[in-house]
């Protein structure tokens, strides 16, 4: 049994890997074969929260990823309808490690893709990382706690389902209707993907492997410094490998101090990606995790997700988000403010004691 | 539940785990912990096997109980 799953952490990164690699060569945007920090940017823009015309779509994979992870989490009774610790709080932060992964441009899994595909500015994000969970730990063993969730009705758990079952609805129609809504863009990175079906069976069976094989970077790392146990680490290891691997053979490797879709601010890529780490701590779960956990039909996760939505709105509307132009002065200013509320957040459930009441 | 029963459910992770490494540290002898998400029982079984301490898990609808079984060290 922990021989199988130990296979199955590196063997599901491995993977996972691949299908990044394939689906930059089917189409998607460099080094960014799977992104959920890019993509929910993209889905925002898509339903009008942002509209720089560069970044609008409806990106299949999520879709699919909700799709694979939604039915392994039913089959395999991981499916569990629970809310009501904190979601305010979860959505504030939501917003600001969706900030975070976009002054870096990525989110941990595309962190490594980039270093996969050569793009050596990754390593600034990945850096970060490391110091984002270590804040977060730093609370989390001293008692941070955003209180319980409970159980919820069972008909609360129609609710994320329906939501992005909507989204696929409109996907479709935009694809053989050509209605007008939602937004997609005809140039820039919103414009380039891989054909439809193929984002979304290979967001499927990514979506399968994340939700059974458990892989999270922060919780990696969380288990190194809490128990210096290196079992989650192997999942990503698994990435890397299989993304250079396949990019090596898809002659996609192309080594560079700033890769494409990136920018080589060192500072402002390991301070974004430590917010991002941070937060997500703090969270207890990467922006992929929280999209899986979702699926098990964990509301606040799926709060969270919609604070990531709208974190990516507002990034963009306001001119926060880094671009392969670097990252302007309102984003500096954003990571600043992103920092003290994510401290006074940390601190505020830590030592205020405040009253963390039951579906509060 | 017993008094030596931690209530872990509906806790983000990784607080179940924690909770545990915490009440393992105060080595008071054998516990149980009640958890309701299976990630909750694999990220402390595999912290209780990497400690090298018994435990027996029993599942009861969607909720786990992890019994400990540490003796004094």
């Amino acid at each position: 049994m922990a021989i199988c799953r130990n296979n199955l952490v590196f063997f599901g990164g491995l993977l996972v890997g691949v299908i990044g690699a394939l689906l930059v060569k089917f189409g998607n945007p460099a080094n960014m074969g799977l992104c959920f920090v890019c993509f929910y940017r993209d889905i925002s823009g898509s339903l009008g929260l942002q509209m720089n015309p560069l970044l609008q779509y409806l990106r299949p994979e999520i879709l699919g990823i909700f799709l694979g992870s939604f039915f392994s989490a039913l089959v395999f009774r991981d499916f569990n309808p629970r809310g009501g610790s904190s979601p305010g709080i979860r959505f504030v932060l939501g917003i600001f490690i969706m900030i975070g992964g976009l002054i870096f441009l990525g989110c941990p899994i595309r962190a490594i893709y980039r270093l996969a595909g050569g793009d050596l500015s990754a390593m600034g994000g990945l850096l970060g990382i490391p110091l984002g969970a270590y804040l977060g730990l730093f609370f989390l063993t001293k008692g941070y706690n955003l209180g319980k969730a409970r159980a919820l009705p069972k008909w609360v758990s129609v609710i994320p389902p329906a939501f992005f079952g909507v989204l696929t609805i409109l996907l479709f129609a935009k694809i053989w209707l050509h209605t007008p809504y939602p937004f997609f863009s005809l140039k820039g990175p919103g414009s380039q993907h891989a054909p439809v079906l193929i984002s979304l069976g290979l967001g499927v069976v990514a979506g399968v492997l994340f939700q059974r094989s458990r892989l999270c970077l922060v919780g990696g790392l969380r288990d190194i410094f809490l128990f210096r146990d290196y079992f989650l680490m192997k999942g990503f290891l698994g990435i890397l490998a299989g993304a250079f691997i396949a990019n090596l053979a898809l002659g996609q490797f192309s080594p560079a101090v700033v890769g494409p879709i990136a920018h080589g601010n060192l500072p402002a890529n390991f301070l974004g990606m430590g917010l991002l780490g941070f937060g997500a701590v703090l969270l207890g779960g990467c922006p992929m995790r929280q999209l899986i956990m979702t699926w098990e039909a964990n509301l606040d996760s799926f709060v969270t997700i919609l604070g990531m939505l709208v974190g990516a709105g507002l990034a963009h509307r306001l001119g926060l988000a880094a671009s392969p132009a670097g990252v302007p002065e309102a984003g500096w200013i954003a990571l600043v403010i992103g920092y003290l509320l994510t401290f006074a957040i940390a601190w505020l459930f830590t030592f205020a004691k405040v009253p963390v009441k039951e579906g509060a | 539940m017993s008094k030596d029963t931690l209530d872990c459910r509906g806790l983000s992770c990784p607080q179940p785990v924690l909770e545990v490494k915490q009440k393992l540290e105060q080595g008071r002898g054998p516990f149980a912990v009640l958890v309701d998400a299976q990630v909750a029982v694999e990220n402390i079984t595999r912290f209780l096997n990497q400690k090298g301490v018994p435990y027996q898990v029993s599942e009861r609808d969607r909720e786990s109980l992890i019994e400990v079984k540490v003796s004094d060290n």
